[in-house]
């Protein structure tokens, strides 16, 4: 038995260092079993810290043969700043008033690389109590405490992510629904501080009537067993406001399938809402400014139609009474009757200028193309004036699409005008509807196509035609946003608009627009 | 007996209109277009007043025709009426009138015998 190996044998009680009766390991077989661990660096240090052994464990951690490291100082091990700071003499300290020292600390191998120990030193006595020195074992720890700290940095970055989002709220629920982690964005949103809020269910967030609160328990159990919760709500701040918030939640489970509660996510969209409410309101705004643009142009037309009639009425009148002052009744009667016919056709044109003009919400609903085209020809033939042929070609059955009819008619009449300024020299308009191709989807389109004779674009005009305020007509007589409108409406639609044009030839706009199906009323 | 060359393609306007100048005693020539009434212009060198609406449906316009007129050596004064306010601006010439419609039978006979008046004194001098 060498030395070493008979300071190590007392670390073991004396009575086990006796050969056991009942079939127990006897001291050599310590030995063995001392040596033979290759996981824990077990040694021996004499009172003053110099190594005394040195098993395969060690040799295996620390790098060193026992011939490298027997007599020296066991601090050969500790890093320069431990060996500064005095960290060996104080763990040897530690385990002589204790009976043990256990620490994690970085050590030194033997190539200079520095590995995450796990140490405890025991102070090793004799039966006076004399401390003959120390058992020291060590344990590379480097994966576990590698693991450990990137397991730290991950959740400090989940901390960071989680803090760092203050314009959502992030909240962590268990599986009773109750609120488990607080962001600094929830408080924001809500007003509760963390202590307020922690532990108590997620419904106190929403208004308490009973609708929203079943809506979100109904929440919760969708987002456990669909995985996923995703719909708008009206939320109760802390101090009693509302807000609206998207809340969208989603189930945590690990590996296995366990469910560890809810991730819930809120922002406040109210602003958001309000904004799109915003912009749909100047569209309207700007849909009825170019309306009324394409009314103005429309009266000019219509006032010259409306005055002659007045006109003839005038006239007419005048004949009546004149032969009515001459005692010509009959001849009276006629010119009279003539007159009414003529305030007929006056009521017919108000009423149809009117029917355009009026302000509509913008509702698509299933319109019928042909109608739409039919009911706007004199209206349109008012405005391209009387140089301009109109040619309207329906298809044979009605075709049906789905948009907002007052905007279609806006568009028809918008595109009159731009073929009525291509064509100053007069030539025809052809109005026609024909049902197009079907999509990949199935989805059936409509095609409403105004064709005129005209001057015709480039194709770098063509190219920029639905620009916005890019116009080829003279100053002062276009805004430039008649097709970029249309384009507006009918992508909003799910349609598209073609443009062709050719110079000397003309333009042909094809309005593409899903097919529908009218409902029966 | 005075003839006056109507120019209207509205046909309820041009009924009226010829009957209330008929019954003032005017021999009333019509024409639906500017063709016509140029044409009708060569042929009657003795029309007093040539009453023409602005917007018509084909070939030059009243305001047009009444140059045209002058440029053919036809000095008839012109009324060129229209519905229309936006010709209200265009320029005419001297013995050129703009009326708009609706007028009443008085502005009417007033208004063509004016014209007629303006016609002979311009051929006499």
């Amino acid at each position: 038995m060498s030395p070493t190996d008979d300071n190590l044998l007392r670390l073991l009680p004396r009575s086990d260092l006796q050969k056991d009766p009942d079939g127990g390991l006897s001291s050599a077989g310590y030995q063995l079993l001392v040596q033979s661990v290759v996981d824990y660096a077990i040694y021996m240090l004499d009172p003053n810290g110099f190594i005394t052994s040195w098993n395969s464990g060690a040799r295996q951690i620390k790098g060193y043969e026992a011939s490298e490291v027997l007599g020296r100082h066991f601090s050969m091990f500790y890093t320069e700043e431990d060996r500064l700071f005095g960290a060996p003499a104080k763990a040897l300290l530690i385990a002589r008033e204790t009976g043990r020292f256990n620490g994690e600390a970085w050590r030194v191998r033997r190539d200079g690389s520095s590995f995450r120990a796990l140490v405890a030193i025991d102070a090793i006595r004799d039966a006076a109590g004399e401390l003959i020195g120390f058992a020291k074992i060590t344990r590379d720890v480097t994966e576990r405490w590698e693991a450990q700290a990137q397991l730290e940095e991950s959740e400090r970055r989940y901390r960071l992510f989680v803090e760092g989002v203050p314009g959502h709220a992030l909240c962590m629920l268990d599986n009773e629904g109750r609120i488990r982690d607080w962001n600094p964005g929830a408080k924001r949103l809500t007003g509760y501080d963390a202590s307020d809020i922690m532990g108590a269910p997620l419904t106190v967030l929403f208004p308490p009537d009973e609708l929203s609160r079943t809506d979100i328990d109904r929440a919760l159990s969708t987002a456990a067993t669909v995985g996923n919760y995703e719909a708008d709500h009206w939320n109760l701040r802390k101090d009693g406001s509302r807000f609206l918030a998207h809340v969208h939640l989603r189930s945590l489970r690990d590996e296995a399938g366990v469910l560890h509660g809810c991730a819930c996510i809120m922002q406040d969209i109210s602003e958001q809402r309000a904004t799109e409410t915003e912009l749909e309101e100047i569209r309207a705004q700007l849909f009825q400014a170019q309306k009324l643009d394409a009314l103005g142009q429309l009266t000019g037309g219509v006032a010259h139609d409306f005055n002659n009639i007045l006109q003839a009425l005038t006239s007419g009148l005048d004949i009546a009474q004149m032969r009515l002052q001459r005692g010509q009744i009959d001849v009276a009667g006629e010119q009279i009757d003539k007159a009414m016919r003529s305030v007929e056709r006056a009521m017919h044109l108000t009423r149809r200028l009117l029917a355009f003009a009026r302000r509509q919400p913008l509702m698509p609903s299933c319109v019928d193309v042909g109608q739409l085209v039919q009911s706007m020809t004199e209206l349109l033939e008012r405005t391209v004036g009387k140089r301009i042929l109109i040619a309207i070609q329906l298809a044979d059955v009605p075709l049906h699409v789905m948009c907002d009819g007052n905007q279609l008619e806006t568009a028809l009449l918008n595109l009159a005008i731009n073929g009525r300024d291509a064509m100053p020299d007069g030539g025809t308009l052809r109005i026609s509807t024909e049902l197009d191709r079907s999509d990949a989807k199935g989805q059936a389109y409509v095609m409403l196509v105004v064709e005129d004779t005209g001057i015709g674009m480039s194709r770098e005009m063509a190219a920029r035609a639905f620009d916005p305020f890019f116009t080829t007509k003279p100053q002062g007589q276009g805004t430039g946003l008649g097709l970029s409108i249309i384009h507006g409406f009918v992508k909003q639609s799910q349609g598209m608009v073609r443009l062709r044009s050719r110079l000397g030839i003309g333009t042909r706009v094809e309005l593409c627009l899903p097919s529908c199906k009218p409902t029966e009323s | 007996m005075e003839t006056v060359l109507l120019v209207e393609d509205d046909i309820d306007v041009m009924d009226v209109t010829s009957l209330l100048l008929e019954d003032a005693g005017y021999l009333v020539l019509q024409a639906k277009n500017a063709t016509q009434a140029l044409r009708l212009a060569e042929e009657h060198p003795d029309i007093c007043a040539v009453f023409t609406d602005v917007n018509l449906r084909e070939g030059l316009n009243g305001i047009e025709l009444a140059y045209e007129l002058r440029a053919r050596g036809n000095w008839a004064s012109v009324v060129v009426v229209s519905g229309d306010l936006g010709w209200a601006d265009t320029p005419l010439k001297e013995d050129m009138r703009f009326l708009s419609k609706p007028y009443g039978r008085k502005t009417l006979l007033a208004v063509v015998h004016e014209a007629c008046v303006q016609t002979q004194t311009h051929q006499r001098p």
